[in-house]
């Protein structure tokens, strides 16, 4: 019932026992939900309770520990044997005088993995402080390493399965943004917009359905909040003469393929505006021109900065960031960052989401490709007009 | 623009800061986002990044701290004067250098906050094991304390106001369980039944849209994967002969009301409508019973008094306590029905009962969310209280 063949699962898992032990661990915790996914393909709504894979150099198959009621979503959804996949008790939950990570303590020591160097991923979303502590105190005889990006490295270059999920999830982007623009138009309440998009997401194509993206509510800033990039929607209803912003995702088994599109609303945008936007999809197009196996992350936000500073403007932040896997509350992969100073080689079978955005005159416009790096370029997932959109 | 009036949200600031002199803390470190947005208002999907707000006996209001780009969304959402909102500059963000909990640990000290005793919500999502070390390492002379559910806590009761928007989404969750009780039927999608669902979520009623619940996706386990109740919806179709578990949420301004039902399509087996009916006479004696003066675990003995008569049993907890909250969950972390919980209900106590009942391999679930009155209780929806067969 897992996504891929158990191969490509083996295979994953070897690269990073690789470089573990580069690193020098002896065992690695894993408590990010898209690693648990990469390694174990364990698919559930269950990080809301601590949960793990324990992944030793001296045991083939990742251990999968999480609460015992999820034991059953763990049988079917991981490649996992069954006594590969242990459930620790309900009394653990939530409570004020044992902690899941002593049940996962206890469980190391018994297997006499209490010793060596352990790595934690110290900076994941839901690897809380709690959880350090317990382990700390559960394992006094390890030395603990901070190992929060070391599987996430491992993500970056997408085997040939993985690309496929991640040109269907551009199909389904097609249809997602298509489904928010027809909702949008002067006085049409935001949170319409935004049940239209989320309708849109799971549907997917005729063949192929999707899940729910890492930033799961569609964000929409626009009018008094279009500067405040990460409000979601309100009932205001959308106004003539604005820019309406649509930053949308869509996945296949929860590879993403991310967009980003722009609408000036209740007719034709305004010359200075129009022209905003040509200078953004012109900076966007030279990055993915630029784009290619072998030139370093910067040289793509370096080819967007070229044309923006030709216009006198300027985004702070970065251009863009690698994508696949994600679960909320994100779906960047938190490695490698299209921005000046990082000088990571691009491969085939990256996936980036580049974002260009300018503001002039309080109006922010807005797009993005996610894009695929290819033997020979770069490859959007979705394809939808790369210009402004009039909504009336 | 804001849910609430400022003096409501410097009331609950009052009642945090009370509970904190109590427990001896000088400084609140605040990172869970339902916390965040019910001492201060602030709303947006950020958490992906650092972010807090800073409580301090001497200081009035809370202080917000987080990624430059958003401040721009704490002056829309939140009530607080400009200058308590700061904004760290976006090279803390993802770096491999500095953390944003240094950028904390620095404002701190500008502040005279670096001694004494400071507390972090040390079990709660997003607070990470690197952000403890951070501000440990910053604030050599502090004391650390735990305070994971010191907010939580202060958020029980909840205000007229509060409960008037669980009850908006109330009306949003009468219409999303009737629209998947409709639809569903053989040889439908999950994923189509899922967009359906996460559209009426959304879309809401005539008078207002519903935000987006803590628990996001629709949990719908069916047929041989009910066992699995974490598990989402799949491109597989629904089959005849097979029942479905849903387990919905609605919010109105991040105010939940979830809602279990179970659907069987087909009629269902003798022993399945059977143990349906026990689950409904137990949620039935259990609401009945709750009222103020008892406690969590009364209320959740009044549910076991039913099923044991029926000489059933099942795992212990059967509910908890809800209002404001985010991704991942929407409890509250604080009060369960089950026992050892002697809490003392009180009015304004808002709580999702969900006890469920398992045949062989698959469980009934039927739940309601209800508030404590002055005089018993009350539940949020108001929907038929039974197991579903759809012919």
């Amino acid at each position: 019932m897992a996504v891929f063949e158990r191969a490509e699962y083996l295979d994953r898992v070897a690269r990073v026992k690789t470089r573990m032990a580069r690193d020098g661990l002896d065992l690695l915790v894993v408590t990010d939900p898209a690693n648990m996914n990469y390694l174990a393909g364990y698919d559930g709504w269950s990080f809301y309770v601590h949960q793990c894979l324990i992944v030793t150099q001296d045991h083939a198959e990742p251990l999968w520990i999480g609460r015992a009621q999820d034991a059953s979503g763990a049988r079917i959804t991981t490649w996992l044997s069954a006594d590969a996949v242990i459930g620790y008790p309900d009394r653990y939950v939530q409570s004020t005088e044992c902690h899941p990570m002593d049940f996962v303590a206890d469980l190391l020591t018994d297997r006499g993995w209490d010793k060596g160097r352990i790595g934690t991923e110290q900076d994941a979303y839901y690897f809380n402080a709690a959880c350090q502590a317990a382990l700390e105190a559960g394992l006094p005889n390890a030395r603990f390493a901070d190992a929060t990006l070391l599987a996430n490295w491992e993500r970056a270059v997408k085997s040939d399965a993985e690309v496929a999920h991640l040109r269907i999830a551009g199909k389904i982007m097609e249809r997602v943004m298509d489904a928010a623009l027809d909702a949008t138009a002067p006085g049409a309440r935001q949170s319409a917009v935004a049940a239209a998009a989320l309708r849109a997401m799971p549907r997917g194509t005729p063949e192929h359905g999707g899940e729910y993206p890492g930033l799961l509510p569609p964000l929409l800033p626009t009018g008094e909040s279009s500067g405040a990039p990460h409000l979601t929607w309100t009932d205001r209803a959308y106004q003539r003469d604005e820019m309406a912003v649509f930053e949308l995702g869509a996945t296949r088994h929860h590879y993403h393929s991310p967009m980003v599109r722009s609408a000036w609303l209740g007719g034709n945008p305004p010359e200075r505006v129009a022209d905003l936007a040509k200078i953004v999809a012109e900076g966007l197009e030279s990055a993915l021109d630029a784009a290619r196996s072998d030139v370093a992350a910067e040289d793509v936000s370096d080819a967007w900065r070229r044309v923006t500073a030709r216009h006198g403007l300027e985004k702070k932040s970065r251009l863009g960031y690698s994508v696949g896997l994600g679960y909320p509350p994100d779906w960047g992969e938190h490695t490698i960052s299209l921005r000046a100073g990082d000088r990571t080689e691009l491969r085939p079978n990256m996936a980036f989401h580049a974002i260009a955005s300018l503001r002039r005159d309080e109006v922010t416009c807005k797009m993005s490709e996610a894009f695929l790096i290819t033997e020979t370029g770069a490859e959007t997932l979705a394809r939808v007009p790369r210009e402004l959109f009039t909504r009336h | 623009m804001r849910p609430f009036e400022r003096n409501e949200y410097m009331t609950r600031v009052a009642k945090t800061k009370a509970s904190m002199a109590e427990k001896g803390v000088d400084v609140l470190i605040v990172t869970d986002p339902a916390n965040m947005n019910y001492l201060s208002g602030y709303d947006g999907w950020s958490f992906y990044v650092h972010q807090c707000l800073v409580l301090a006996q001497d200081h009035d209001e809370p202080f917000w701290i987080g990624r430059a780009q958003d401040a721009n969304g704490a002056y829309v959402t939140a009530f607080l004067d400009h200058g308590n909102v700061i904004g760290y500059p976006d090279h803390y963000v993802q770096s491999t250098e500095r953390h944003p909990m240094d950028f904390v640990a620095d404002f701190l000290k500008k502040r005279g906050w670096d001694k004494g005793v400071v507390g972090s919500e040390q079990d709660n999502y997003y607070y990470t094991a690197a952000c403890q070390a951070a501000l440990e390492k910053g604030l050599p002379n502090v004391t650390f304390k735990d305070t994971t559910g010191l907010v939580n806590w202060v958020r029980v009761v909840k205000s007229e106001r509060e409960i008037g928007y669980m009850q908006d989404a109330a009306r949003i969750m009468e219409k999303v369980m009737h629209l998947a009780i409709d639809r569903i039927e053989p040889g439908m999608k999950q994923s189509a039944l899922a967009a359906e669902i996460f559209r009426a979520e959304v879309v809401g009623t005539e008078g207002y849209g519903g935000g987006y619940p803590g628990i996001l996706p629709p949990l719908m386990p069916t047929g041989d994967s009910s066992n699995a109740p974490h598990l989402t919806w799949t491109d597989k179709e629904f089959v005849a002969g097979e029942g479905t578990i849903y387990e919905l949420g609605t919010t109105r301004h991040q105010y939940h009301c979830p809602m279990a039902r179970t659907v069987y399509l087909g009629k269902a087996p003798t022993v399945v409508s059977d143990t349906a009916k026990v689950v409904v006479e137990g949620l039935n004696a259990a609401l009945d019973f709750a009222k103020p003066g008892v406690t969590a675990e009364e209320i959740e003995e009044a549910w076991r008094g039913v099923i044991s008569k029926h000489g059933l049993e099942k795992e212990s907890r059967i509910g908890y306590s809800i209002g404001v909250s985010y991704p991942p969950d929407w409890g509250e972390h604080t009060i369960s029905l089950r026992p050892k919980d002697k809490t003392v209900m009180q009015p304004g106590m808002t709580m999702h009962c969900i006890p469920s009942l398992w045949v062989k391999d698959w469980a009934i679930e039927i739940s309601e969310a209800f508030r404590i009155t002055e005089t018993g209780s009350e539940t949020f929806c108001d929907f038929p209280r039974q197991l579903f067969e759809k012919d």
